[in-house]
This record gives C-alpha cells, structure tokens and sequence, in this order.
C-alpha cells in the first residue's frame, strides 16, 4: 500500500524510460527508498538504525567474500591461514578487523533497533509481520555469528562450538545423535569446521532475502513514528528522500566514526584473548565466554541450577535460553494496549527502562565466571526478564491509563494550530521537490 | 488464548528460577579458574611439607602428554 499523495515515478530521460518499461528497477527503488515513499514527518534519529544495520551487512557481507579467498576451513591450517591473512594478505589485517568489528556493529544497531520497536511499540497492529521477520533475521545472525566464531579455531571458537553444540545433548532421548549429527562426530573438529564455514557463508545471503521481506512488509502499513498516531493527512508525512535519506546520511557517517575507531584503535576491544591461542582439545579455558552480543542469553542459560520437576536444570537452561530469544515471536499478541509509543504509556515507560538495565545487567552477567553474586544476579535477572514480557506486559496493557494522544502526528509536531492551519487549506508540509 | 498459556509459562520459568536461588549455596566453591592463576606459592600440593608423597600414576601420564604434544609443539 502507499498513501495516495505519494509522488509518481516519472522518468525523464529515453534511457530511465526504456529501462522502465523493460526491467522497473529504478521504480522500485524511488517507491521504496525514494521521494515516492512518504513518511511520517517526525522520525527521530533511533529510526537510523534499521538502515545503519544493512549497512552492517553489507560490510559483513563484501569483507566476508575477501576473507574467504585467503581463508581455509581445515582444522590443521584455519589458525594459520587467519594469521597469514591478518600477516601476509594486503590490507588483509584491515578487511579481518572490519570483519571482526563489523559482527559487533550490526549486533550493535540490531540491538538499538529492536529496543526502538520495544519503545514505540513498532511490533503492535498492523505491523506484527514486519516484527517477526525481524526477529527470523535476529535468529539468523545468532547462527552466523556463532558459525563464524569458530571459524578462527583458536580456543574460545573450539570450547565455544563445544559447549554450544552441547545444549543439544540435553534434549531427552535424541540429544545425543543430534549433536554428533550437527557436528559430523563426537567433538568439533574437521567436518564441523567446514560446514559452519559452508552455513556461515551462506546464511548472510538468507539474512538479505529475509531482510527485503521485512522491508517489503513495512511498505504496506508504511513506518511507524514516535507517537505511534497513524498518517492521516499529507501533512504527516515528508517524502522519504531526501528528507530520510540526509538523515539516514548522517547516522552513517557516525557509524562509521565509531566503527573506524574499533578497527583502528581497538580491534581487539569487544573480542577474547584466548581466541589467538590455537584450538587446543586437550586444554580447556578455565572460563569459556562467548561473544558479548550472546552473555545476556548465557547468563539466563547459566541461572537453571536445580532440577526442577522431571526436568534437569540443564535442559532448563536450554530451553530458557531458546525461550528468551522465542518469546518475542509473540509479543504483538501479549501487548494489547491500544496505545503504541511509550510517550504515552507511563507505566509501560517505567517496565521498559527496568527491562533494558535488566538486560545489561544479565550481560554483565554472562561475561563474569559462574560463581556468587554473578549465579544469584543472573537469577534474579532472567526472573524479570521472563516476568517483563510473560506476565507484566499483559497486565499492563489491560490497566494502564495512557496519556492524552495528539489528534494527527501534525499536531503532535507542530502544535495545535497546525490542524487549524491544515483546515483552513495552508498545508504543514515543507516544500519538497 | 496467547496470554494465558504465555503467563502459565512465565510462571513456569519463574518458580523454576526461584527453586535455584534457594537451592544454590551463596558461597562459591573454589573453582578451577582461580586454583590456575594462583601463584604458585600459595597452591598447595600434596608434594609440599615434611611428609610428602607424589601421585606417580599422574605424573607418568604428565610425562606421556608432555612428550606427545608439548616437546614437539614446542620443537
């Protein structure tokens, strides 16, 4: 669906038209990423982000292919062909770091980009598949990096992969084979390598395919904005270039800040030390941690200690930890407040702000050994966590009061007068080209 | 039908959360980690003191290991 006021294709010169008639890309482009999308006129900068992470996979993605040219996926030379990369391949150090921090990037923006939909309430009617998608795409990158972390083969990529792939040990009865099945033996080694290295390679391609659903799937509402008001008029909206796509611009460019001083001024910052040691079978770390972006999901896998029912706490841990990440699936049906943006949602305000130090709080915890007071934080931690989005957020999307909601998102912008200025027919929209 | 069956569950999760808070000992063990870092002076091996007696089993097996990886690792 697009708004009837939104601008049509309408290309000039013979070749846009012979094009046009023949293959509509350049169509397709302008009504998705163009002046023929109109959106709504009051985006702040957290909507930068869902750009900011295509853009993380691009990187991925381009840096990714290089890699793989240099790289070999055989547990005798995947430490070395690493190091001859970061040694030997020019600018190779460059592409690896990019590679490396990129991962970190994207999870970076994913992250800010869902706490956004968990704000304003991007996940509620009509956009539930729009959330879903986007948390099929979150899944997706948790496999790839995973993959990707082991493909190093230093000691956290191989103790990593075991105790990992070992969360598949704890399903009753089938655990077991489904482990060796996954591994291709009885620990990780050569046949584990190079199909991580064969689904690390191809899921980022997935993760593009899915990611133009979810995109195709916000065209048809359109984008939610920080008040959550649906467009009504014109005037709620500006085309999305080049007002969107100089502000898009512009969080790029400090992205990219950010992103060039990791890589050059810290590349080692977000990673462990113990993956420039080479996989060793025969010594274990005595603490094996995955990647930042995974500790808050380790600490609520880590906080099952005691069988509970006919159940073992590591079969908990297990299934908690796939829980946290599938209880988002239905989050559009466990919030039913009317009322989208936490703007205006007080008490939703307070649960999301306890929510979001809650999950850094379980992140601390994940990255510290399994030892008091961090096995008790991560208790109390995954206690909230699964309360916030399992019991809280039903019930307070029943007895909340919201706040007044401004009738348009014109006058929520603008102020009262801008509707009088809209009935009196002097339109709020800026000039546009 | 969602909210109900997604509360039954939060509960489920919490109950079984606060069956570990009690059930864990809010002392720690003494875990690997930090037996490996200490220095070697504060670790105490059975070899220490006026009595002390050797593992010879444990040590044939260090020996075994040593030589198959670490003396041609480091080769």
């Amino acid at each position: 669906m697009s708004f009837p006021w939104a601008q049509q294709y309408n290309p000039q010169h013979p070749l846009m038209q012979w094009l046009d008639e023949r293959l509509p890309m350049p169509r397709l482009v302008f009504n998705a990423i163009g002046a023929g999308y109109p959106v709504p006129r009051n985006l702040n900068y957290f909507w930068n982000f869902g750009v900011l992470a295509g853009a993380a996979l691009a990187v991925q993605i381009i840096t990714g292919i290089v890699l793989a040219m240099h790289y070999a996926a055989n547990i005798g030379v995947a430490f070395n062909s690493v190091e001859h990369i970061m040694r030997d391949v020019n600018y190779g150090w460059l592409i690896r770091y990019a590679h490396m921090n990129g991962a970190s990037m994207f999870f970076i923006v994913v992250y800010m980009h869902i706490f956004r939909g968990l704000y304003y309430g991007s996940y509620k009617a009509p956009r539930e598949m729009v959330w879903l998608l986007g948390v099929v795409i979150l899944l997706l990158m948790m496999a790839t990096a995973f993959m990707g972390y082991v493909l190093p083969w230093g000691q956290m990529s191989f103790w990593g992969a075991q105790v990992i792939t070992g969360f598949f040990s704890a399903i009753p009865l089938v655990g077991e084979t489904l482990q060796q099945w996954v591994l291709g033996g009885f620990v990780p080694d050569n046949a584990a390598l190079n199909r991580f290295f064969s689904l690390h390679y191809l899921l980022p391609f997935v993760i593009a395919g899915v990611i133009i659903l979810h995109i195709w799937a916000l065209h048809i509402p359109g984008s939610n904005n920080p008040t959550g008001i649906a467009v009504k008029t014109e005037s709620d909206t500006v085309p999305f270039h080049p007002y969107y796509t100089a502000k898009d611009g512009f969080g790029l460019g400090i992205f990219l800040l950010v992103f060039a001083g990791l890589i050059f001024f810290s590349p080692n910052l977000l990673g462990h030390a113990d993956n420039y040691i080479p996989a060793n079978p025969l010594s274990t770390p005595a603490h094996i941690v995955p990647e930042w972006y995974f500790w808050p999901f380790y600490a609520i896998l880590r906080a099952f200690t005691f069988n509970f029912l006919w159940i073992d706490a590591k079969l908990w841990g297990v299934i908690a930890m796939f829980a946290s990440i599938a209880l988002l699936f239905f989050l559009p049906w466990l919030d039913k407040s009317p009322v989208r943006s936490s703007t205006y949602r007080p008490l939703y305000r307070i649960f999301f702000w306890v929510l979001v130090a809650d999950i850094i709080l379980l992140g601390i915890c994940g990255k510290m050994p399994a030892e008091q007071p961090w096995v008790l934080l991560s208790q109390l931690g995954s206690i909230y966590y699964f309360a916030h989005f399992l019991v809280i957020l039903p019930i307070v999307s029943r007895i909340e009061r919201p706040l007044p909601i401004p009738n348009s998102i014109t006058e929520a912008v603008l102020g009262k007068a801008s509707d009088r200025n809209v009935a009196m027919g002097t339109s709020a929209v800026p000039a546009t080209a | 039908m969602v909210r109900p069956v997604a509360m039954l569950a939060g509960v489920g999760f919490i109950v079984a959360l606060l069956f570990a808070i009690f059930t864990t000992p809010l002392k720690s063990e003494p875990n690997v980690m930090y037996s490996f870092v200490k220095h070697p002076r504060e670790v105490h091996l059975a070899s220490d003191g006026l009595t002390p007696h050797w593992d010879a089993a444990q040590l044939q097996r260090g020996l075994k290991v040593y030589k198959k990886f670490v003396q041609r690792a480091t080769a």
